[in-house]
């Protein structure tokens, strides 16, 4: 079943183009990833599909479908606990704060959640805003960068929630520049070049795919 | 060569505001640099100068940056205070007063030994709060020294029979309560909101159940020794302003882009809407309409957030 439907999406900032005519569809229950070079358009993509910025074309998505995104870059505000931070998004989602399955996600991530999140280190608050959105129960999640900063066990345990996740039927779009981890966790990887996704591969392997990026460049 | 460069970034800035805000700013430091000659007292200056080397070396986040690159980083901060202070230094030698002249320069070379304390606020632990509004808990972790004087202030107020203090303390709370929200938002913020129904739901309750949670101490206060029901209407009047102002700023802050028209906003329009229909009850009306207005564009601003 179709969850988002892009059609001729095109978004520039001035004279910019960024993306242009970008045409993908998104299916329940499959990882998805995004690979591009710097600059290419992934975040902006990921900033469309959420609506966190204008853009010509369609995007359609399934109605009281709830997305949860990561950013590249967390921001916390300050003099914040981690438990206040989770707190507060289980209730954005207008959710009950289950306790027990808080402690329970926290045996994976190991966060100190009673320290203020700004005080976190990168990879830390990258799992405090992952854990966020896993406790939001979203349908859709949306991952800008997840492996960055993030230490060895953090990445085998990302690993291991996104397999999960799929084996829910969830939807996980991630950007990385890891095509190796990718090739491992996604059905399908969209290469976004010269402003728009020039390929979608599907089970080939890492050294195709490289192969294919480095005579697309 | 790092003035070089804080030069050119300077008229990056200057080209990028546009011609318009140039000579809008070109006017209003002429303004002001007429106006300066013509401070008759001579303490003006100097403070203004000072105050100003202060509070841009405070704010500064280059230090450290500086600090490796360059060896002798503190003369080169020394020599910008001197050339960001050189209004106020060519208006003292105008007006023939040295002392501020020398009271800024001295300024100058000093502050780049002063090394800004990081001021460390321990986990005050807030059980009683909303637990989904985090900024109205961060607003209390930093108030909660005035929080304590204003208290202080009521009961030393209402011991010595002069209730008004305590009612201006409640008022100025309410205006302190509003600093929560005078920073700019990340817009993935909202989109951690299931939908805009349960963002003005979550920001409804969270301030209705917070600022009655801190009122009631100051109401107390006010009740206890001028227990009528003037004073009743006039803590209610205050509450619901106080609710009104904040769900207002917390809405209107995510149509900012900077936190200066944020501040101009607050001052502009929400401070004073608050702080006549505390005196005013008749003025809630308005303010009411008003953050509706904020609501309904606010939702057709971020429809796409929740399609």
């Amino acid at each position: 079943m179709e969850l988002i439907t892009i059609n001729h999406l095109t978004k520039d900032f001035g004279r910019t183009p960024v993306l242009q005519d970008l045409s993908v569809s998104y299916s329940t229950g499959k990882v998805y990833g995004l690979v591009g070079e710097n600059g290419a358009g992934k975040t902006t993509l990921f900033n469309c599909i959420i609506g966190m910025t204008d853009y010509q074309g369609e995007i359609r998505k399934k109605p009281d479908m709830s997305i949860g995104y990561l950013p590249a870059e967390n921001f916390f505000y300050s003099l914040i606990t981690g438990w206040e931070y989770l707190h507060f998004c289980i209730k954005a989602k207008g959710k009950a704060i289950d306790h027990e399955h808080m402690k329970a996600l926290n045996e994976k991530f190991q966060l100190p959640l009673d320290r203020y999140a700004s005080e976190y280190s990168t990879g830390m608050k990258k799992k405090l805003a992952l854990m966020a959105l896993l406790l939001q129960n979203n349908d859709l999640y949306i991952l800008d960068e997840p492996f960055n900063g993030v230490d060895l066990y953090g990445c085998i345990q990302l690993k291991r929630i996104i397999l999960s996740l799929k084996a829910e039927n969830k939807t996980i779009i991630l950007s990385s520049h890891l095509i190796n981890t990718l090739q491992e966790l996604c059905d399908n990887i969209d290469y976004l070049n010269r402003h728009t996704i020039v390929k979608r591969y599907t089970q080939l392997t890492t050294q195709e795919i490289e192969a294919d990026i480095l005579a697309n460049f | 060569m790092y003035l070089k460069l804080r030069s050119r970034q300077l008229g990056r800035i200057l080209a990028s505001i546009g011609p318009l805000r140039c000579i809008f700013l070109v006017l209003l430091c002429a303004t002001l640099f007429y106006l300066l000659p013509q401070i008759e007292n001579p303490w003006i200056l100097p403070a203004c100068g000072v105050l100003l080397i202060g509070f841009y070396h405070t704010q500064r986040k280059d230090r450290e940056f500086l600090a490796l690159q360059i060896k002798k980083f503190r003369r080169l901060l020394a020599i910008e205070y001197l050339l960001v202070t050189t209004p106020f230094t060519l208006a003292g030698i105008l007006t023939r007063n040295y002392l501020s002249v020398g009271v800024i320069c001295l300024a100058a070379m000093l502050f780049p030994l002063y090394r800004p304390i990081k001021t460390r606020i321990p986990k005050i632990p807030l059980p009683g709060f909303y637990t989904g509004d985090l900024l109205y808990r961060r607003m209390f972790r930093r108030q909660i020294l005035p929080y304590l004087i204003l208290l202080f202030l009521a009961l030393m107020g209402g011991i010595h029979g002069n209730i008004r203090i305590g009612k201006a303390c409640l008022m100025i709370w309410g205006i302190l309560e509003g600093t929560a929200f005078l920073e700019l938002p990340q817009l993935t913020e909202l989109a951690l909101y299931r939908d805009f129904k349960t963002f003005q739901k979550r920001l409804l309750a969270g301030m209705v159940w917070n600022v009655v949670l801190t009122s009631i101490p100051l109401a107390a206060l006010i009740l206890c020794f001028s227990p009528e029901w003037k004073q009743a209407g006039f803590i209610l009047t205050v509450s619901m302003s106080t609710i009104l102002y904040l769900c207002n700023l917390a809405t209107a802050r995510f149509f900012h882009s900077t936190t200066v028209t944020l501040w101009i906003y607050g001052l502009v329009l929400p401070l004073p809407l608050f702080f006549f229909s505390c005196f005013i009850p008749l003025i809630l009306i308005p303010f009411l309409l008003f953050q509706a207005g904020i609501c309904l564009m606010a939702k057709t601003k971020f429809s796409k957030l929740w399609n």
